[in-house]
């Protein structure tokens, strides 16, 4: 029976995937289709698998850093600090004042890239034809560069070390990053203006994938989509790392929990982040950048095992090592918020039509490198 | 929505239309049109940002600054460093390389070398024009091509430059005799057995250690001339060093060595790489300072400050010193 | 036609008979086809152009000045890639879809008084060839979409199908309007009926609310953005023609573009007065001026395509049809009584304002019908 309970038709099967301009990388699911309606979908994964936990268990402490960069090729700098947070609940460094601060002025840089691509690249997928997109990597690039003369690299930035971040920020940077935080809410604003209230996109988007609160909790989901879906949880509240219980700024949660939500949530989610940023950037004390005992080569960390966990843009992400007390980690574990958010594709998009199923993947905002690992 | 239907799609246009006048009136580039037009210009790269690896050299390339103690080449996270030290003919080390190849293709450009080295030879380039036709020998940059002056580098990064000539000793290679001669190539230097021995040391697992080569022989037999130590020690077995691994740190390798003869403590205070930057391994280095025959305790580079002082505390206490 | 085959008789008496007649009919072919190939090229040119600018990008710059002939860079590209057919295919009818999309395209042109006196054929149903033919596309479109064997284009080719068939209604409605106010089917008298200061059929409320229903209508005919679903890129890959390349690949292209421009000819012709305009009467010049006037009218309904196509999203296809049956459809059947109602007026006046406010009051009432469900108000927490 068709969904409509009408007609008798055929179901047709289609992969999504893995070559398919919408996926976000290579990333496939198997859609069955009835007419234009999504009866059942599975998500497969894997394709860009890579070994990473493997590799990182035969690697150095710090060999492992430059690998947590290719996870969410968006966000090196929140990856990065997942990474040393977990060793450095395990060796006890004490991270320098001035070092949090840094830490916490490029997680809130990277999550302003993150969102305003990742929202970029949904209404791309609604169609708008990559002008959202590019506008949103026009303002990214200002944060590129910032990242480039403060690390070296502009996305693999490698930048956090055990007990503090590689390289100090300069008087010049810091203007640069006030710069950058200063222009945002103009982006945002010409952003909103675009797209916010176009009709079209209301259409496509209200009520589009409801991800209901229990689904959403019994999945552990995590990030902006657990949060446009009403669960009220964020770690950098929960865990209060770093010195986020030092910045004055809201979590926005929504009602709803349908694409226009997580959409939603993402825009305010970049107005709360500038407002930490301007706090960061007021407040950052002079001192050391890294703990003067932390040390590059010979590092180990004691026996035992750690989890380290950072409110990242897509989510939780949370690193979990096993030390033997030598040189390279017995086990390493990552909990990638993408994979997670991931598991409840299926629930969201059954009954909506094929055109609904790009854009919630869209909204779940995923990177296959973290995926897949 | 209590606007006007119809409203927010005008408004979009009114915003695209902005972007499109006010991209041909766009005074700061980055406002607008933020691509760079690249083969007419190219992007300044900040002085951080860094490419690939190139080392540093004082004056002529014979006074490189490297000395082939592979600490790089062992924290190199993607393992595309390849160093063999440079020898005399009697086989006495010459404290440079011979050998030294970073594969391009394999190279994820994290500048970890640049960081761990103790002698500020490596350095990260900005040179982002590396594209080639090929994928294998094109991609592998040998020593003559890796080697660039230290006013290129004062160039590409000058406060960083300046920074690191202001911490280095005058440079004290005047000893090591500087025969000027065409760079060799891997190939007219790597015998066949050497070329199996690498390949072999490629396949062994990733990570288990510094790849010993050429086997340290040599210096060995030296020592076996030298028996006082050995009688005295209680069971120097080479398979007897538990110290030996690069990951625990002195304090603990001198734990783990607290019992055993001089030349064991010795070895202890190494930096277990076996780099051979002083001319022995580790433990003829050892054996060689104990019995006597060399009475240089500065020469472990990768161990830095602390192998130093370590050494030269336990040369006082055994009264060599 | 048969003013070049009077005009070849003149000049040349002794020419053969059929070869006059050969000429004839080959000459204003010829011109057409060159004409509006040239058009076609400048247009994917314009339009990538204007689209880098609006997304702040340069857009083609590297073959010739500002990147002028990237068309022909991109013709050769695609004249000499491999031409790839799957082996699934139906072959003969893989082949001919592309055909059939240029075809009929290109045919619509006849019957568009392109200046003062310059038309292929003057029809006496050009309104009626035009619509019927241009419509003819879904049906190469459904070819392509069933011939290669693909799940992705046989999506697309049922949307296709579905889309274009269902704005053919709305669209045939709101032509109905000027075919009443002009009294015939013929386009150069539809043309000619729109002389005056506010003679176009545009300026008109019945004409202004018919306007705006055939231009959306014949963007989604030709499956321009927002409508651009038979190719939707995020969604199908690319829709019915994502299995050809090479120059049918290119043949695709050339019949959406070249559809684009005949259909912002006909709605030209129809409602902003075609090649009418200041100084399209002359003697002298005054074909050239009037199709200076086509060609500018013509732009600003290729800019139109552009500039929406560079800012908005794409429908979904339950609401793409649903917004041509529930608001295109009433709104061109009461066009249409309103059309009546300004015709019976006692004087223009009243018959503006008559037809004006029904319009206006057909409008909001659909809209509140239709949108009430759609669209809702949201508001945020926020936790600290």
């Amino acid at each position: 029976m068709s969904a409509t309970g009408i007609i008798q038709t055929q179901t047709l099967e289609v992969s999504l995937g893995p070559q398919h301009p919408s996926t976000h990388g290579v990333f496939r699911m198997d859609v069955v289709l009835d007419g234009e309606y999504v009866v059942k979908l599975k998500p497969v994964m894997g394709y860009l698998h890579r070994n990473h936990e493997q590799l990182a268990e035969k690697m150095t402490w710090l060999g492992s850093m430059p690998y947590t960069d290719r996870l969410d090729y968006f966000c090196s700098m929140t990856n990065n600090w997942a990474y040393a947070l977990a060793v450095e609940k395990m060796t006890g460094l004490k991270v320098p004042e001035r070092a949090e601060y840094i830490r916490v002025i490029m997680a809130e840089l990277t999550r302003l890239l993150n969102h305003s691509c990742a929202i970029g690249f949904l209404l791309s997928d609604c169609g708008a034809w990559f002008t959202p997109v590019l506008y949103a990597l026009r303002e990214r690039e200002w944060i590129l560069d910032f990242f480039e003369t403060v690390s070296g690299a502009r996305m693999m930035c490698n930048y956090m070390r055990f007990g503090g971040v590689r390289v100090d920020l300069d008087d010049a940077s810091l203007a640069m990053a006030r710069n950058i935080v200063a222009r945002w809410p103009a982006f945002l604003d010409e952003f909103e203006k675009l797209m916010t209230e176009n009709e079209v996109l209301l259409a496509r988007t209200q009520r589009v994938g409801i991800l209901s609160r229990n689904l959403a909790i019994n999945a552990s989901v995590s990030g902006p989509v657990a949060r446009a879906s009403g669960v009220e949880y964020d770690i950098r509240k929960v865990d209060k790392y770093g010195v986020y219980d030092r910045f004055d700024f809201g979590v926005p949660v929504g009602e709803a929990g349908d694409t226009f939500d997580r959409y939603m949530i993402r825009i305010l989610e970049m107005r709360e982040a500038v407002k930490i940023l301007e706090q960061a950037l007021r407040d950052i004390p002079a001192g050391p950048f890294i703990a003067p005992e932390a040390k590059l080569r010979n590092f180990k960390v004691p026996a035992g095992d750690g989890y380290g966990r950072i409110e990242a843009p897509k989510g939780e992400l949370g690193f979990y090592l096993v030390s033997e007390g030598g040189a390279k980690p017995y086990r390493y574990h990552v909990r990638p918020p993408s994979f997670i958010n991931l598991t409840i594709l299926e629930d969201m998009c059954l009954g909506q039509k094929v055109a609904d199923t790009v854009i919630i993947l869209g909204s779940v905002d995923i990177v296959l490198g973290e995926v897949d690992r | 929505m209590s606007n006007l239907l119809g409203k927010g799609m005008i408004d979009g246009l009114v915003v695209t239309a902005k972007n499109f006048v006010t991209s041909y009136f766009d005074g700061n580039r980055k406002d607008r049109l933020f691509t760079y037009q690249y083969p007419e210009e190219r992007m300044k790269l900040p002085e951080n940002s860094r490419t690939f690896p190139f080392l540093v050299y004082d004056g002529t390339p014979d006074q490189m600054r490297c000395t082939a103690c592979k600490v790089c080449e062992t924290e190199c996270p993607p393992q595309c460093i390849y160093i063999v030290m440079e020898r005399d003919a009697n086989g006495k080390p010459l404290l440079r390389p011979r050998v030294f190849d970073i594969d391009i293709s394999v190279c994820m450009q994290c500048g970890i070398c640049a960081e761990v080295c103790p002698t500020n030879a490596i350095k990260m380039d900005c040179d982002f024009e590396r594209s080639a036709h090929g994928r294998f020998e094109t991609l592998l940059s040998h020593l003559p091509e890796l080697l660039k002056s230290n006013d290129y580098y004062h160039q590409i990064k000058s406060a960083e430059a300046t920074r690191v000539d202001a911490t280095r000793k005058p440079v004290k290679k005047a000893a090591a005799p500087a025969p000027v001669k065409p760079m060799p190539t891997p190939a007219d230097i790597l015998t066949e057995d050497e070329r199996s021995a690498w390949q072999r040391g490629c396949q062994s697992e990733i990570g288990t250690g510094p790849i010993v080569w050429p086997p340290p022989v040599v210096v060995k037999k030296k020592v076996a001339g030298t028996n006082t130590e050995q009688n005295v020690s209680a069971a120097p077995l080479p398979t007897g060093t538990p110290w030996h691994d690069s990951g625990i740190d002195i304090a603990a390798r001198m734990e783990l060595a607290k019992d055993r003869s001089l030349a064991d403590k010795l070895m202890a205070a190494m930096a277990q790489l076996d780099c051979q930057a002083c001319g022995y391994d580790c433990r003829g280095y050892a054996d060689a300072l104990a019995s006597g025959t060399n009475s240089d305790f500065t020469l472990c580079t990768p161990g830095e400050e602390e192998t130093k002082n370590m050494l030269e505390k336990l040369l006082k206490e055994a009264g060599k010193l | 036609m048969d003013a070049i085959y009077q005009l070849i008789h003149d000049y040349c008496p002794t020419m053969p008979d059929w070869l006059a007649l050969a000429l004839a009919i080959l000459l204003p072919i010829a011109i057409v086809m060159g004409v509006f190939l040239t058009v076609f090229a400048l247009l994917t040119w314009v339009e990538r152009k204007a689209l880098g600018r609006i997304q702040n990008r340069r857009g083609p710059n590297r073959v010739g000045p500002v990147g002028l002939f990237q068309p022909i860079a991109d013709g050769l590209k695609l004249l000499t890639k491999e031409d790839i057919v799957p082996n699934a295919a139906d072959k003969v009818v893989h082949f001919l879809a592309p055909v059939l999309v240029v075809v009929p395209a290109f045919m619509v042109l006849a019957v568009v008084p392109v200046a003062k006196g310059f038309i292929a054929v003057d029809l006496n149903i050009g309104v009626l060839f035009a619509l019927a033919v241009s419509t003819a596309s879904v049906l190469a479109l459904f070819m392509a979409g069933w011939a290669s064997h693909n799940k992705f284009s046989l999506l697309g080719a049922m949307r296709g199908v579905a889309q274009v068939v269902s704005y053919e209604v709305p669209m045939v409605l709101a032509a109905v309007v000027v075919l009443m106010a002009s009294g015939s089917l013929s386009s150069v008298s539809i043309v000619e009926a729109q002389r005056g200061l506010t003679g176009w059929f545009v300026c008109k409320p019945w004409g202004l609310v018919g306007f705006v229903i055939f231009q959306l209508c014949a963007m989604a005919e030709v499956a321009r953005t927002p409508f651009d679903l038979p190719e939707a890129e995020s969604e199908i890959v690319a829709g019915y023609h994502t299995e050809y390349s090479g120059f049918k690949f290119a043949l695709f292209q050339m019949g959406e573009y070249v559809a684009a421009i005949t259909m912002g000819g006909i709605t030209v012709t129809m409602f902003l007065g075609g090649y009418l305009g200041p100084g399209c009467d002359l003697p002298k010049f005054g074909w050239l001026i009037s199709a200076c006037w086509f060609f500018a009218k013509l732009g600003i309904i290729v800019v139109i395509n552009i500039w929406a196509r560079g800012t908005w999203p794409r429908v979904r296809v339950d609401q793409l049809l649903g917004f041509a049956w529930k608001l295109l459809l009433p709104l061109s059947l009461v066009n249409i009584v309103a059309m009546a109602v300004w015709h019976f007026a006692p004087n223009k006046l009243v018959g503006w304002v008559e037809s004006a406010v029904l319009l206006a009051v057909a409008i909001v009432a659909l809209v509140k019908i239709n949108a009430g469900q759609t669209f809702e108000k949201r508001s945020y927490r926020f936790t600290s």
